[in-house]
């Protein structure tokens, strides 16, 4: 061993040259495949090359292979939680000849580790990058040395022999004699009865290596195949999955044989999901084997995380709580919980909690004077809540009414009818109104010429535009708009020096058709129109986005949809009528803050300086 | 040419008619007032059509009044009667039903004429199985 002291892995002339990763412009791929034991026999298991970074962990690995994966029925039926990556080693198809190879995957810890398979001290200081855990997993042989061989993965997928893989090349000069666990893997044994201890016969087993979520997927590439690009898809890493036949973890008599607790073992190979328990002590270890022996020997549920008793390593455990194991147990166990309890429903203050956390809500919420608090507790209730908005529902169908009037009226929401695009605009102009659901093709006038109608109405009374300054007597009518040219786009901030001609063009409009001009205490911003279209054609939403439209949606109208455009719609006008919020006058909508959207098509920038009013 | 949108394979949608039917629970009747609205506008609809057909024969208007009775009843999920009419709109409108170009206003106002035909069967059946659903005959 002493001959290996000196070897490290950055600084071994066999890897470096290998090491072709850091052509940022060569993507970086690892074969992959999965279990072969575990896939139905009917089902297509081809190795897949995924890429990754070189930044990536064998955690953000699993997350690409459920992106490649995704939309199969193996990622339906599985997570990014539940599965290992690693490889089946067989160490003893090939006894003799791989050990210079599991000393290449183990030089880096070489030094630290001690020979004798009865006290393994692995040193756990390192950084996580190099902190590859040894662990056992569902048997108590795996706690006798292991032989975890890369190279045997590949006999099995190749020719028994001398297979002239990368891993056979990589580290040959490397050389022992005695097979010593190895901190790079945790290792599982697939033959769980078994009472042999020592390590010719724990080498005969075909065994699980996988490898540390945390660990670099570059490292174990490295490691394992001398390089990134030199893994073939032969070669591909196993997905652990689902694996149901475990056997209880550990045997109590045997632990003590092998005296183990010093080693730090993450079983979490079936089911990581499941609840951890950190064991911290032999004896807690102890009580745990019997709990697992003679309560409930089937379960597999059961993962066992093992610190070694004096451990003062960079894991996240107070170092007071070393002293009283028994009291550290639990709240160690919590902490490593609840992270990891996914299936724990959320508590309500959790879910409140979260939208607080919008930066809106915060911004909104500190003017208006209700607290974090409030806002929360807006969140918990289970229904869903509707803005305090006014719709105007236009359709010339009277069935299409009763069912849109229905659907508001199911939802408390105030609405209005109109039967075609001439009462549609002058029920609009009555004023109040924050959204418009409307039909394009209708009688009279069609619900694009509506449409448009309303557009130029707003904007001959400039609503919706962002005034300069506020509460300025002229700015009342800042909008230089004619009916026939509609000029406005160009001018969303409106310039002082312009708005003197324009106002009094504008004025002088107003002032000759009194009919145009709009209470600027009823509108305070654009309305938003959702327009109905018939048919799915690109044609019929174009033209109605280009009437002024914000919006569509298909008939038939599918009321999730409804109910979706009239919450983002109706908080964005919410959000727009804030003034009458700061005035109090509007104190009931709170809830209705936080789950707006952020605008998107709104045609004008909504202006804060809009008039105060109440809502008719 | 035919119209290449197939025509739905069931009567009734009921994905979109069991929404309205539960809003029964607000509003006991709701659904089957409407759907007894909607028979008689049917019925009206169709008349219509035929008093157009057989009088002026505006396409536009027959177009009209296909938009019209078809937007009720893609709302309440009757797929087929919804289908009929769109088509019935499209032809008026001379968006289908093209074959060389040529073609006077008769030539749609008969592919309407038919189409019509089809749209009451489909209401016959759309009755028929509604009266089922209700447990009345509507």
């Amino acid at each position: 061993m002493t001959d290996k002291l000196t070897l490290r892995k950055s600084k071994s002339p066999l890897l470096v040259p290998r090491n072709q990763l850091l052509h940022s412009s060569v993507p970086l791929k690892v074969w992959v495949k999965l279990d072969s034991k575990s896939v139905q026999p009917t089902d297509i298991n081809q190795p897949i090359a995924i890429e990754f970074e070189e930044s990536d962990t064998v955690d953000d690995l699993k997350n690409h292979i459920f992106s490649r994966l995704e939309n199969t029925r193996w990622a339906l039926e599985n997570d990014a939680a539940g599965i290992c990556i690693g490889f089946w080693c067989g160490c003893s198809l090939n006894s003799g000849d791989n050990s210079a190879n599991v000393e290449a995957l183990k030089e880096p810890w070489q030094d630290s580790i001690s020979g004798s398979p009865k006290s393994v001290n692995v040193d756990l200081c390192r950084g996580p990058s190099t902190a590859w855990q040894l662990s056992r997993a569902g048997s108590p042989r795996a706690a006798a040395p292991l032989a975890p061989s890369p190279h045997a993965p590949y006999k099995k997928l190749q020719v028994p022999g001398q297979v002239p893989t990368p891993l056979n090349h990589m580290r040959i000069s490397a050389k022992q004699e005695r097979v010593t666990p190895s901190p790079t893997y945790i290792a599982h044994s697939r033959r769980p009865l078994r009472h042999a201890l020592m390590s010719k016969e724990f080498s005969q087993t075909e065994h699980q290596v996988i490898f540390e979520p945390d660990e670099l997927v570059i490292n174990v590439c490295n490691n394992l195949f001398g390089g990134v690009s030199m893994q073939t898809a032969a070669d591909a890493l196993t997905i652990f999955f689902n694996v149901k036949e475990r056997e209880p973890p550990f045997l109590e008599n045997e632990l003590d044989d092998l005296g183990i607790v010093d080693e730090n073992i993450d079983d979490n190979e079936s089911e990581p999901r499941e609840d951890y328990k950190l064991i911290i002590s032999e004896e807690q270890l102890r009580r745990l084997g019997h709990a697992i022996d003679e309560d409930n020997p089937d379960c597999h549920k059961q993962a066992i995380l093992l610190l070694p008793k004096n451990f003062d390593g960079d894991f996240n455990l107070p170092s007071p709580a070393l002293s009283s194991p028994s009291v550290t147990t639990s709240k160690a166990s919590t902490a490593v919980n609840s992270p990891l309890g996914m299936a724990a429903p959320l508590v309500e203050e959790e879910i409140g909690l979260v939208p607080s956390l919008d930066p809106r809500v915060q911004r909104e919420g500190s003017p208006l004077s209700f607290g974090l608090e409030a806002v929360s507790a807006a969140f918990v209730t289970r229904d869903k809540l509707f803005p305090r908005i006014n719709v105007l529902i236009v359709e010339d169908n009277v069935i299409n009414q009763a069912i849109l009037g229905s659907f508001l009226r199911k939802h408390k929401i105030a609405y209005k009818v109109a039967n075609n695009g001439r009462e549609a605009v002058d029920k609009w102009k009555e004023g109040g109104m924050h959204l418009i659901l409307m039909d394009l093709q209708l009688p009279l006038l069609s619900g694009v010429d509506a449409a448009k109608e309303i557009r130029q109405l707003e904007s001959l009374n400039g609503i919706g535009k962002r005034r300069i300054r506020k509460r300025q007597p002229p700015s009342r009518t800042n909008s230089s708009t004619k009916l026939s040219k509609r000029e406005t786009p160009h001018r969303k901030v409106v310039s002082e020096d312009r708005n003197c001609d324009e106002e009094a063009e504008t004025k002088a409009i107003l002032s000759k058709d009194k009919s145009k001009v709009l209470d600027r205490n009823l509108f305070k911003a654009p309305v938003i129109i959702v327009a109905l279209t018939a048919s799915n054609s690109e044609s019929d939403k174009t033209e109605a986005l280009l009437a002024g439209c914000n919006d569509y949606l298909t008939k038939p109208v599918n009321l999730d949809w409804l109910s979706n455009k009239i919450t983002e719609w109706g908080c964005m006008q919410a959000l727009i009528d804030f003034d009458s919020w700061n005035q109090g006058q509007r104190k009931k909508s709170t809830g209705s803050l936080a789950k707006s959207s952020a605008p998107s098509r709104l045609p004008a920038a909504p202006s804060k300086t809009l008039s105060k009013g109440a809502d008719p | 040419m035919p119209t290449s949108v197939p025509i739905p394979t069931d009567v009734i949608n009921w994905e979109i008619l069991s929404e309205i039917v539960s809003m029964d629970e607000d509003n006991p009747d709701f659904s089957k007032e409407l759907i007894i609205q909607y028979i008689d506008q049917a019925e009206t609809t169709f008349a219509h059509i035929e008093a157009e057909l057989d009088g002026s024969c505006d396409l536009t208007q027959l177009a009209s009044l296909g938009h019209f009775l078809r937007g009720s009843s893609a709302a309440l999920g009757l797929q087929r009667i919804a289908w009929a009419c769109e088509r019935i709109q499209n032809y008026g409108r001379k968006r289908e039903g093209v074959v060389s170009g040529q073609e006077d206003d008769a030539h749609f106002a008969g592919l309407i004429r038919q189409t019509l035909e089809q749209a009451r069967l489909e209401f016959a059946a759309v009755r028929r199985e509604l009266s089922k659903f209700y447990h009345t005959q509507l």
